[in-house]
């Protein structure tokens, strides 16, 4: 997979989901509100604030999986990556994707029969930025090459 | 413990809105999948199908911490499930009940082919956080 296709994936209203690991191995879940691939080929990702573990431990180093759902057909990419800095604050761009994020994946939702309500129901009250340089690309549709590597991200 | 009664939640457990359970690996490499079906097996136990989790299973081996996230279909609320994994059951009623659910689900998916329970894995409640969205 390359970044072109990586970022028009998340562009499309996928279902974006996380999880972050603390030092006793304890895996904290957590929902993003937006993500895309920067000019570095990393990931930067829009985390819910209720992920209150991942933003009191997240630091250089740490590693962390996403995974991105196109929520009609169940195409599903696992990328999992190394945070190259702690939690930061989100900026005017971040806050323009969070919009975008919004108005795509809510239509996806509608495409599929959820009401309006969910997306108004599942929107984080707050985000932080992660980001995240990939070290891992797995193809997670449903079925039996569910978990398949795809190999590193190409540029 | 869950402080949460989950009992009272089962929109939860329906299928409508699908959960995703996040392991993490003995070297600290976390994994997160969808996953098809949830059961409340009591107040403090769940029931998660096993369907193709080759890495899921592998983490468990190793460490046996776990988290959900579920969304109830009866009102939005979703919920962070602390978890730790105890047991495997590839037969029985708990089985039969998570398979006939998936059975279902797949119809709807039309991925009749694609769906097919391995196991019903089995975890104690740690901890339930009601999220804020």
């Amino acid at each position: 997979m390359d970044r072109a296709e990586l970022r028009e994936l998340l562009d499309t209203g996928v279902a974006m989901l996380g999880v972050s690991t603390d030092d006793q191995l304890v895996p904290e879940a957590f929902r993003v509100w937006g993500a895309t691939i920067d000019e570095l080929g990393g990931l930067r990702a829009l985390v819910s604030s209720d992920a209150g573990r991942t933003l009191a431990g997240l630091r250089a180093g740490g590693r962390l999986s996403f995974v991105f759902t196109d929520i009609t057909t169940f195409r599903s990419v696992q990328v999992k990556g190394t945070a190259v800095a702690g939690a930061e604050v989100p900026g005017p761009t971040d806050a323009a994707l969070m919009r975008q994020y919004d108005e795509t994946f809510r239509a996806a939702l509608a495409a599929i029969g959820h009401p309006r309500q969910l997306v108004e129901r599942l929107r984080p009250a707050a985000v932080f930025v992660a980001r995240i340089a990939i070290d891992e690309l797995y193809d997670q549709t449903p079925g039996p090459g569910a978990g398949r590597s795809v190999g590193a991200l190409r540029g | 413990m869950a402080d949460i009664d989950l009992t009272r939640r089962p929109g939860c457990f329906d299928g409508v809105i699908p959960p995703v359970l996040a392991t993490c690996s003995g070297t600290g490499v976390p994994n997160i999948a969808h996953v098809s079906q949830l059961s409340l097996v009591d107040r403090d136990h769940i029931a998660v199908s096993n369907q193709y989790f080759s890495k899921t299973v592998a983490n468990l081996a190793t460490n046996p911490r776990a988290a959900v996230l579920i969304t109830d279909s009866q009102g939005y609320d979703t919920f962070h499930l602390d978890l730790e994994y105890e047991r495997t059951e590839t037969s029985g009623p708990l089985f039969d009940e998570l398979r006939a659910g998936i059975e279902a689900i797949s119809v709807l998916m039309h991925m009749e082919d694609v769906f097919a329970l391995r196991g019903a894995d089995i975890y104690r409640v740690v901890e339930v956080r009601a999220l804020s969205s």
